[in-house]
C-alpha cells in the first residue's frame, strides 16, 4: 500500500519538476488581445505575414511576437474577426478584436480549473445563470430539466422543502452503490437543491469520464459543479429581485360521490359472493341519501381532496445582492428569503440564505478567496403519517366517513381506528425540521513565477437538523341523530408524544495544486497536480416521551412516561491525488490526460482495498482550422470532433462500513418472564469489496455553422463492472446478504444538441433543441438468475429495474371463455383480466411472467426557445419523454382498495366491466381487488409525455424612466411552470411521478409575478 | 538530498494517509470487539436465544401448534392466513412454499447462525470468564444449535449441516448431509452440553435435562433406541426433575411459573415486564361465539376418541362410555385438553370492562346446535339466552367464508390445552414448552419397547405419567401392546404441544392416520353415533358412523408419501445447485 503512493506520489512530483524547467521566448513586439468588452482573449493566433512566425496569446490574452517594423501582423482566432495591423516604431500594441460567436470563446469550468470552450475534448455542458433563473422554483435541481442534453432530471413530488428533482448523468449506473451524479459547489461537495438559485454563477455538467476522471471514485455518475457568484467589475452594484408565485394542483384524481359509491360496494359484493342479493349498505340508505342532501348528520358526503387541499400555495422569494468591487477587496453579498407553501394544511418551507464571496487581491500574485453561506431551512410536515400518506388517504378514503363537525370537532373518517386525514394534516401536530447549514470556505492562489500557480483552499461545512415531531391527540366526535348534535367518542391517536433529534454533520476538505501552463512555438500544454481530502462525520441524539398534559407545550419535560433517548456516531474519509496534462498543437490539435489515485474510508484498510487509480485520456481534432477547409469556412465556422476514454470509481454505498459486521441490539430473550437484552450477528460483511469501476467512452462532435446553426452530438458507451451488489444468498446463511463487487453493464446512448439563432428586424430569437436517448442493459448477475424488487425485476439482458409480471390480454368474457382460455393460476370470473401464456404450455402460471418495460425516461427532449423584441422577453420551454412505462397500484389503481383504511371509489372506476360494457377500463368490481391486482400490463400504462414547463415574458422598464428614480435597470416578468401537458397517461396522474399508488404529493403548476432592479 | 527529502515528505504523506482512511465502526459493535468478557458473553448469548424461540413464528402463533394441525388430531380452518396453505385436500397437508414449511426452515436456521457466530466469537472472551460460567453458555448455545437441527431432520430430513460461521465463498456449495452423521455430530455437543449444564437453569433457559431429552429426541428419530433410553435414563436418575401434581397447571402462567416438579424442561416465554410480543395461541383456539375470538385449530374426533375411559379402557372395550355423553367417565385430560359442546367456557377477553356479557371475563356454555347461546350476564349474576351464534352448524348467517368451529372450520371440539382463564386471550403471555419431563418418560419407555428391552422401568415410566391423571397402570408385557400404550399416551399426553407428527413420521403409520375423510360430532345431538373401530395401530376407522357426524369444509384428506417430508424451499434449490429437493416435490 505504502508503495503505491509512494509511486504515485513520485510520478506527480517528476512532473512538477519537468516542467518547471520550460521557458518562454524572446520577445520584440509585446501585447494584449482583448473583445470590445475588455475581456482578454486567450488562444488568439499572432502571425507576422513576413517572417512566417507565429504564436498564440495566453490566458491574460498577452503575446509577444518578433516581427520587422513595417511589416504586417495578423490576429485570428475561433469565433473573432481577424484582424491585421501594421507594426511601427511602439514595441507594445494592443489590439481589440470583435466577437462573431461569443460562446466558443467562453471560458468553462471544468474540473479543478478552467478551460476555453473551444478547447475542450469532453463532453461538458455549461449552464448560466441567464438561463437558470427564468423558473422561480424553490429548489435548484429542478432548474436542470431539460436544459443539458443526457442529464435526465425527474421531479417527484411537489412537497415544499421536499420538491427537488433526482438527477442522473447518462442513465442509471448502478444497482445498490449511489447513482447521483457528485454535485461540486465551489469545490465542495454538496447537495445541489442546498443552494439559492439566485447566487448561481454557472453550471457545469461533465459527462464523460475524460471530463471527470479527475474526480476519480465518486465521478462515475457524472459531476456537476456550481459556481456561486464573484464580484466583478468597479463600484457598488445593489440589486433587488423579489417573486410571488401561486401554485395549485397539475392534476389529482376525482372520487366518486357517495351514492355511487355505496351502489357499487354493492356490485362488488354481490360479484364477490355471487348471491344477486348481497349488500353491503341498505336500499333504504341508499333510498335516503339519494333524496336527502348531505346534512353532516345522517347523510355525510365528503369529497376529501377539496377538503384537505385548502392552504393558500403561495411562494414568495425575496433577493438582495450587492456586488461591491474594488481595487484590493471585493465582495459579492446576497441574502435571499423565501417561503414556500404547500397546498394541504401544515406544509411549507422556509428558507433564509446569507452569503458573502469576498476576493482579496494582495498583490498581483497573492489573491484570497473566501466563500461564506449561512442557510436556514425549515420545513414543517403533518407528524401522524407523511403529507403523501395523508394525501392518498383523501384520495382513497370512504366519502361517508365524517370529516369535520366543527372548530377542533372531527369524525372518523369511516374508519374503525378513527384516523381521519383532515384531523392529521389540520390538527394532530407538525414535524418541523430546521436545519442550519454554515458553509466557510477560505483558499488562496499564488503566481510565484510566469505562468505558475499554486491554489489552495480548506472548507468546513457543518449543518444541524433537528426535527421535532409532535403528535397531538384530537377529539372525534359522532353525529347523534337522535339528538341531532355531536358527541363525543373520543381522541386520537390516543397518545400524544414528542421526539426530538438534534445532530451535527461536518465535513471538512482540504486541496492543494499547483498549474503550470507553457508554450513552446505552436504547442501549448498545461499540467495540473493536486491533492484533495475530505473527511465526514455525523454525531446525533435524539430523544421523546410520552403523555403530555397539555399538548400545547411541546417540550420533552412536560412528557411524562416512555422516556426514551439515543445516540449516535459516524465517520468517512476520501483523500485523493489528481493530475490533468493539456495539450494542443496551434489549438488544432487537442490532447488532454488525466489521472487520479483515491482511497475511501468505506473500504478495508486491512485487506488492502481502499484505493483505485483511475485514468482517462481525450483528444480532439478542430478539423474546420485544416488547410482543406478553407474553401468551407464560409459556411462552417467551427468543427471539432472528440473522443474520450477513461475508468471511473462508486463507492457511495449506503453502508458506511460494509468490511465490518455488526451486532445488532434488540435480540433480547425472556427468562424468568422478563426481557433480557441480547445482541446477535446479523450481517455477513465483506472485507474484500472495493470500488464498483465504470469505463467510459465517449465520441463528439461540435459544429458551428457560420449564421444561425450550431450542433454538438455525442455518442457514448458506459460500461459498469464489479457492480457492487447484494446478491441474494441461501437462506440457510441466516445474514444479510453481503456487498459483493460482481456483475456487469451498460449504457448506451446518444445526446444532440441544436441551436438556432437569428435576428429578423428588431426581433431576436433563440432557439435551442435537446434529444438524447440511453438504454441501460445488464449484461451479467454472477451467481443469481436475477434481483427481484417486488414488480420490478434486475436481469441479464433488461434494463435495471424492469417491470415484471403477467402481459394482460383484455378480459374474459363470458363462461365459454374462461372455458376455452388456457387455465389460469386462479378461478376466473367474466369480467376477470385475463393473461397470456407466453410459453405456451396450456396453462397460465407463474412461469408465463415477462418483462414489461420500465419508467427510466427514453427519447428525452426539450425545446427552449427565446424571442426579445425591444424592451420584451419571452422564453417558452417545452419538456418530454418520447418513452417511458409506468406502473400504477393500490388506491391509486384499484377499485375499493387501499392496505391501511376502509377505501372508497374513484370517479374513474366507474367505467368497469358488466356483460354490457365488456370494453370497460376496469375488471369488474370486487370489494378488494383481489386476483385482478397481480403484478401485470394491465396496470402499466404509457407514461410518454410533452410538458409545457416554462413560459416567462418580462419587460425592462425604459432607461429614461428609471434614470429619474436613479435605477440602473429594472425588469418585471410573469412566468408559469408546468402550465399544459399532453399525455396518455391516466387522469388525474402525473406521468413525471413514477410507481404512483396515489401516495403522492402533485407536482405544482406556478403563476408567478415579479421585478428585478438594479441600483 | 533533494531525493531523500521527496522521500521523507511522501512518506509522512502515505502514512499519515493511511490513519486518515481507517475508519471504524463508532456507535456499534462489531465482530472484532465484541465478546470479549463476561458480560458481553452473556449478551451474546441472549441474543442466540432471542432466536431459538422462533417457534413463536411471525405471527406470535407457536409453529409446533400450527404443525399439529396437519395431523390426526387436529385441523386448520381455511382462512386467508398462511395456514391455509395447510389445509387438508389434493394438495396435501403442505404445499412447496407454504409459509409453515419456509418459516420453520429460516427460523431453524437462524438460530444455527447466531448459535455458530455466538461460539465462533465466544472464544475472545474466554481468559476472561470464569471456567464454569464459561462452559455453561457454550453449552446452552450448542443445546440450542441441536435442537434447530433435531426438528430440521424431523421435517426435511437430511440437511445442510455446518458448526462454524460460512465464509461468504461456501454459501452456494452447501450440500445435504444424512441424518444418521448429523446425529453423531450432535451427540457430541450434547455431551459436552451435559457436562457443562446445570441441572435446573433460569426459567426459559435450557438444562441438563433439555441436552439428554433433545439427545434421545435426537436418537429416536435415527432409530438409535439404545443411545435414546441411556439419554432418557440419564435425565430420570438426575433426580432433579418430576411430574407436576397438577396436569393443568402445566399451561397457565401462574403453573409455569411455580413449575411444580420442576417438569418443564424448556419452552419459549414471553415477557411479563412488557406488553409485547404477546401469544396468539389462545385466541386461535377458542370459538367464535367467544366475542371477538378466530379460532383456526381445532381438534379432530381421532382426538376424542384416543383418551381412554376412566377404567383404563379404550372407548369400543369400556362399559364405561357413553356414545349420549361422550365426556362423561373418560382420562381426565380429555376435559384439560378439548371443550365439547355444552361445555362452559371461561375466558378473559380484555382488562376492559364492559357488561353485561364481559366482566371482563366471558362465560358461555359452548354450542353448535342452536343460535340461542347462554351467555353470563356478569350484573344480573345469571345465564341468560342471547340470540346470534356465529358457530351454529345449520346457521343461514353462518360466517363459514371466514371460518368457524361449528359446521366447517372444526369438527364441533374445540383445543382447551393453554387456555388460561386468568389470562387475557388477545394477548396471552403463557409461555410455549418446547420440552417437558413427561415426554421423557415416555421417550424412555418408547426406546425400551423398540429395542424389546421391557422391564419394570418402562412400565414404571409410563404409569408415572398415566396415574398423574388418574388412569389405572398398566400392567401389559407384551411389545406391541405397549407400543400402543405408549403412543396413544403419547397422543394424549402432549397434544398440539408439537410432538404428533414428528411422532407418526417416526413410527411410520402417517398415512395410515391422516388419510381419509374427517368427521366430526353427531349432526343431531338427539341420534348419538356410534364409537369407531379400531385399527391394529390404534386408528379409529369412522365408516359406519360417519352419516351421522358432522364434516369439515376440507373433508377429506389424500396424503401421499411425498409428505412424510416437507419441501425444501425452492429458492434455495435455485441459489445452491447441489442441493438436490425431497421426493416427489
Amino acid at each position: 500500500m505504502f508503495m503505491k503512493i509512494t509511486k504515485a506520489l513520485s510520478v506527480f512530483v517528476f512532473l512538477m519538476i519537468c516542467s518547471l524547467s520550460i521557458f518562454g521566448q524572446v520577445q520584440v513586439y509585446k501585447g494584449q488581445v482583448k473583445d470590445a468588452t475588455g475581456k482578454s482573449l486567450e488562444g488568439i493566433t499572432v502571425s507576422s505575414l513576413d517572417s512566417k512566425k507565429r504564436t498564440l496569446t495566453n490566458v491574460d490574452g498577452q503575446f509577444s511576437i518578433q516581427a520587422k517594423k513595417g511589416t504586417k501582423v495578423s490576429f485570428s482566432g475561433i469565433g473573432v474577426e481577424s484582424k491585421t495591423i501594421e507594426v511601427g516604431s511602439e514595441s507594445t500594441i494592443n489590439v481589440v478584436l470583435e466577437i462573431k460567436f461569443s460562446e466558443l470563446n467562453d471560458v468553462v469550468v471544468v474540473g479543478f480549473g478552467t478551460q476555453k470552450k473551444v478547447n475542450l475534448t469532453g463532453s461538458v455542458v455549461t449552464l448560466k445563470n441567464e438561463d437558470l433563473v427564468k423558473r422561480q422554483v424553490a429548489t435548484a435541481s429542478n432548474l436542470l430539466q431539460g436544459l443539458a442534453p443526457g442529464v435526465t432530471v425527474t421531479q417527484q413530488s411537489g412537497k415544499p422543502g421536499a420538491d427537488g428533482a433526482s438527477i442522473n448523468i447518462r442513465g442509471l449506473s448502478s444497482i445498490y452503490a449511489g447513482q447521483s451524479p457528485l454535485i461540486l459547489i465551489d469545490g465542495i461537495v454538496s447537495s445541489i437543491d442546498n443552494i439559492d438559485p439566485n447566487a448561481i454563477e454557472t453550471i457545469s455538467i461533465l459527462k464523460d469520464a475524460a471530463s471527470t476522471a479527475v474526480y476519480g471514485a465518486r465521478a462515475a455518475n457524472g459531476v456537476i459543479l456550481v459556481s456561486t457568484k464573484r464580484a466583478t467589475g468597479k463600484g457598488l452594484q445593489l440589486s433587488y429581485n423579489s417573486y410571488f408565485t401561486k401554485q395549485s394542483l397539475t392534476n389529482i384524481p376525482q372520487r366518486a360521490s357517495a351514492l355511487d359509491f355505496m351502489k357499487l360496494s354493492n356490485v362488488a359484493q354481490q360479484n364477490s359472493t355471487g348471491n344477486p342479493a348481497a349488500f353491503i349498505y341498505a336500499q333504504a340508505l341508499i333510498d335516503k341519501y339519494s333524496t336527502t342532501a348531505p346534512n353532516n348528520m345522517d347523510v355525510i358526503d365528503n369529497d376529501w381532496v377539496k377538503l384537505l387541499f385548502i392552504n393558500s400555495g403561495l411562494m414568495q422569494n425575496h433577493n438582495v445582492t450587492v456586488n461591491a468591487g474594488g481595487d484590493k477587496l471585493s465582495m459579492f453579498t446576497s441574502l435571499t428569503f423565501m417561503d414556500q407553501q404547500g397546498i394541504i394544511p401544515n406544509t411549507n418551507y422556509k428558507r433564509t440564505d446569507i452569503r458573502m464571496n469576498p476576493d482579496l487581491k494582495v498583490n498581483d500574485k497573492f489573491t484570497i478567496k473566501g466563500v461564506f453561506n449561512y442557510t436556514e431551512n425549515r420545513t414543517t410536515n403533518p407528524s401522524t403519517s407523511s403529507a403523501e400518506f395523508i394525501i392518498r388517504e383523501a384520495i382513497g378514503i370512504i366519502p361517508i366517513g365524517a370529516a369535520k363537525f366543527g372548530p377542533g370537532m372531527y369524525g372518523n373518517a369511516g374508519q374503525s381506528n378513527n384516523r381521519n386525514p383532515l384531523a392529521q394534516a389540520e390538527a394532530a401536530g407538525t414535524t418541523d425540521v430546521v436545519t442550519n447549514s454554515l458553509l466557510s470556505k477560505l483558499g488562496f492562489t499564488y503566481k510565484p513565477i510566469k505562468n505558475v500557480e499554486v491554489e489552495a483552499y480548506a472548507a468546513r461545512e457543518l449543518w444541524i437538523p433537528n426535527t421535532k415531531t409532535m403528535v397531538k391527540n384530537v377529539n372525534i366526535y359522532q353525529p347523534n341523530v337522535a339528538t341531532n348534535s355531536y358527541d363525543y367518542v373520543g381522541v386520537w391517536p390516543g397518545t400524544n408524544s414528542l421526539s426530538e433529534s438534534y445532530s451535527t454533520n461536518v465535513r471538512s476538505t482540504y486541496l492543494a495544486q499547483a498549474t503550470y501552463s507553457g508554450q513552446l512555438k505552436d504547442h501549448n500544454f498545461k499540467l495540473l497536480v493536486g491533492a484533495q481530502s475530505e473527511q465526514f462525520a455525523y454525531r446525533g441524539i435524539n430523544a421523546s416521551r410520552t403523555d403530555f398534559t397539555n399538548q400545547e407545550l411541546p417540550y420533552l419535560n412536560l412528557g411524562t412516561n416512555n422516556k426514551n433517548n439515543a445516540g449516535g456516531a459516524y465517520e468517512t474519509a476520501i483523500a485523493g491525488f489528481y493530475s490533468r496534462f493539456n495539450y494542443n498543437f496551434r489549438e488544432k490539435y487537442l490532447l488532454e490526460a488525466n489521472g487520479r489515485y483515491d482511497g475511501s474510508s468505506r473500504f478495508s484498510q486491512a485487506n488492502d482495498k481502499q484505493w483505485g487509480f483511475f485514468p482517462s485520456a481525450s483528444a480532439g481534432w478542430i478539423f474546420s482550422k485544416e488547410k482543406i477547409f478553407d474553401r468551407l469556412s464560409k459556411y462552417i465556422a467551427f468543427g471539432k470532433l472528440r473522443a474520450s476514454f477513461g475508468s471511473l470509481g462508486n463507492q457511495s454505498l449506503s453502508s458506511i462500513y460494509p468490511f465490518s459486521a455488526n451486532y445488532t441490539t434488540g435480540s433480547n430473550a425472556y427468562f424468568n418472564g422478563i426481557t433480557n437484552t441480547g445482541y446477535a450477528l446479523l450481517d455477513a460483511p465483506n472485507p474484500t469489496i472495493t470500488w464498483e469501476k465504470s469505463t467510459q467512452k465517449n465520441i463528439g462532435l461540435d459544429l458551428t455553422f457560420n449564421k444561425h446553426f450550431s450542433v454538438t452530438a455525442d455518442y457514448f458507451i458506459r460500461e459498469i463492472s464489479d457492480i457492487l451488489l447484494v446478491r441474494p444468498i441461501p437462506t440457510y446463511v441466516s445474514l444479510n446478504s453481503p456487498y459483493i463487487n460482481a456483475g456487469t453493464m451498460e449504457n448506451k446512448g446518444w445526446e444532440a444538441t441544436i441551436n438556432y439563432k437569428t435576428k429578423i428586424g428588431k426581433l431576436g430569437v433563440n432557439i435551442t433543441a435537446l434529444v438524447s436517448d440511453v438504454v441501460n442493459n445488464v449484461t451479467s448477475l454472477p451467481g443469481v438468475p436475477y434481483l427481484d424488487g417486488g414488480s420490478v425485476r434486475t436481469a441479464v439482458g433488461q434494463s435495471l429495474f424492469s417491470y415484471f409480471g403477467y402481459k394482460a390480454i383484455g378480459y374474459f368474457q363470458s363462461d365459454a371463455d374462461i372455458a376455452a382460455a388456457p387455465t389460469h393460476f386462479f378461478v376466473p370470473k367474466p369480467g376477470d383480466i385475463r393473461y397470456a401464456d407466453i410459453n405456451g404450455d396450456g396453462k397460465v402460471d407463474a412461469n408465463d411472467r415477462t418483462f414489461l418495460g420500465n419508467n427510466f425516461p427514453r427519447y428525452e427532449y426539450s425545446l427552449n426557445m427565446n424571442f426579445n423584441y425591444g424592451n420584451f422577453d419571452l422564453s417558452i420551454f417545452l419538456q418530454g419523454v418520447g418513452k417511458k412505462e409506468n406502473y400504477l397500484t393500490g388506491t391509486g389503481a384499484y377499485p375499493f382498495y387501499a392496505a391501511d383504511f376502509i377505501p372508497g371509489l374513484l370517479e374513474m372506476h366507474k367505467d368497469y366491466w358488466t356483460s354490457t360494457n365488456p370494453n370497460a377500463k376496469f375488471p369488474r368490481l370486487l370489494p378488494a381487488i383481489g386476483v385482478n391486482g397481480t403484478t401485470s400490463s394491465f396496470w402499466i400504462t404509457d407514461a410518454a409525455y410533452v410538458r409545457l414547463k416554462n413560459v416567462n415574458l418580462s419587460y425592462r422598464l425604459p432607461e429614461k424612466w428609471m434614470k429619474k428614480v436613479n435605477v440602473k435597470s429594472a425588469k418585471i416578468f410573469v412566468s408559469g411552470q408546468n402550465l399544459y401537458t399532453f399525455t396518455k397517461f391516466w387522469d388525474g396522474y402525473d406521468p413525471e411521478i413514477n410507481n404512483q399508488n396515489a401516495e403522492f404529493y402533485p407536482l405544482m403548476k406556478t403563476i408567478t409575478g415579479g421585478i428585478n432592479i438594479n441600483f | 538530498m533533494k531525493k531523500l527529502m521527496y522521500i521523507i515528505l511522501i512518506g509522512t504523506v502515505a502514512t499519515s494517509c493511511q490513519k486518515f482512511l481507517d475508519r471504524q465502526p463508532l456507535d456499534s459493535i462489531s465482530s472484532t470487539n465484541f465478546l470479549t468478557n463476561e458480560t458481553e458473553i452473556k449478551l451474546g448469548l441472549t441474543g442466540v436465544y432471542s432466536y431459538a424461540q422462533w417457534n413463536y413464528g411471525t405471527t406470535n402463533t407457536p409453529l409446533l401448534k400450527r404443525v399439529e394441525s396437519a395431523t390426526d388430531l387436529g385441523m386448520s380452518r381455511k382462512g386467508s392466513d398462511q395456514e391455509d396453505l395447510m389445509v387438508l385436500g389434493d394438495n396435501g397437508p403442505f404445499i412447496n412454499g407454504n409459509g409453515i414449511t419456509t418459516s420453520a426452515w429460516s427460523n431453524a436456521y437462524a438460530t444455527i447462525a447466531r448459535a455458530n457466530s455466538f461460539l465462533d466469537g465466544m472464544v475472545i472472551g474466554k481468559a476472561t470468564t470464569p471456567a464454569a460460567s464459561y462452559a455453561r453458555m457454550r453449552s446452552e448455545a450448542l443445546v440450542l444449535r441441536a435442537i434447530s437441527y433435531y426438528y430440521l431432520m424431523s421435517w426435511f430430513g437430511d440437511v445442510p449441516f455446518f458448526t462454524k460461521p460460512l465464509d461468504p465463498s461456501v454459501y452456494e456449495t452447501q450440500t445435504r448431509k444424512s441424518k444418521s452423521s448429523i446425529a453423531q455430530e450432535l451427540y457430541k455437543d450434547l455431551d459436552e452440553a451435559w457436562a457443562g449444564l446445570p441441572n435446573l437453569n433460569d426459567r426459559g433457559r435450557v438444562n441438563k435435562g433439555t441436552a439428554y431429552g433433545f439427545k434421545a429426541k435426537i436418537a429416536l428419530l435415527i432409530k438409535d433406541y439404545a443411545t435414546a433410553a441411556t439419554s432418557a435414563k440419564a435425565v430420570i436418575d438426575l433426580g432433579a426433575y418430576n411430574l407436576n401434581t397438577s396436569f393443568q397447571n402445566l399451561f397457565t402462567l401462574a403453573g409455569q411459573t411455580a413449575n411444580n416438579g420442576n417438569e418443564i424442561l424448556y419452552m419459549t416465554q414471553l415477557p411479563q415486564d412488557n406488553a409485547s410480543p404477546l401469544s396468539y395461541l389462545p385466541i386461535g383456539l377458542l370459538p367464535r361465539q367467544v366475542l371477538g375470538t378466530s379460532g383456526n385449530n381445532f381438534p379432530s374426533q381421532a382426538m376424542i376418541d384416543k383418551f381412554e375411559c376412566s377404567d383404563g379402557k379404550r372407548i369400543d372395550q369400556s362399559p364405561l362410555y357413553d356414545p349420549a355423553n361422550p365426556g362423561k367417565n373418560r382420562d381426565k385430560r380429555l376435559k384439560w385438553t378439548v371443550y365439547l359442546p355444552y361445555d362452559t367456557m371461561d375466558v378473559a377477553t380484555g382488562v376492559n370492562v364492559s357488561l353485561p356479557y364481559q366482566n371482563p371475563m366471558q362465560r358461555i356454555i359452548y354450542n353448535i346446535y342452536s343460535d340461542t347461546i347462554f351467555r353470563f350476564n356478569w350484573s344480573t349474576n345469571a345465564f341468560v339466552k342471547v340470540v346470534g351464534n356465529p358457530d351454529f352448524i345449520t346457521s343461514a348467517n353462518s360466517v363459514w367464508q371466514y371460518g368457524s368451529t361449528g359446521a366447517v372450520g372444526g369438527v364441533g371440539y374445540c383445543w382447551r390445552k393453554y387456555l388460561d382463564p386468568n389470562q387475557n386471550a388477545f394477548a396471552g403471555k403463557q409461555g410455549y414448552i418446547v420440552l417437558r419431563y413427561a415426554d421423557v418418560l415416555l421417550m424412555y419407555a418408547e426406546a425400551k419397547v423398540e429395542a424389546n428391552q421391557i422391564d419394570a422401568t418402562v412400565t414404571d415410566a409410563i404409569n408415572k405419567v398415566r396415574t398423574r391423571s388418574a388412569q389405572p397402570v398398566t400392567t401389559l408385557s407384551s411389545q406391541t401392546e405397549l407400543r400402543q400404550l405408549v403412543r396413544r399416551e403419547r397422543a394424549v399426553e402432549l397434544a398440539i404441544e408439537g410432538h404428533r407428527w414428528n411422532d407418526l413420521t417416526r413410527w411410520g403409520i402417517y398415512n395410515a392416520a391422516v388419510n381419509g375423510a374427517l368427521v366430526g360430532v353427531a349432526k343431531n345431538p338427539a341420534i348419538a353415533p356410534s364409537f369407531p373401530t379400531f385399527t391394529t395401530d390404534d386408528i379409529p376407522d369412522y365408516t359406519s358412523s360417519a352419516a351421522l357426524r358432522i364434516n369439515p369444509r376440507n373433508q377429506t384428506r389424500l396424503t401421499q408419501t411425498k409428505h412424510l417430508l416437507w419441501p425444501i424451499p425452492q429458492g434455495e434449490l435455485d441459489k445452491n445447485k447441489n442441493l438436490t429437493q425431497n421426493p416427489g416435490w
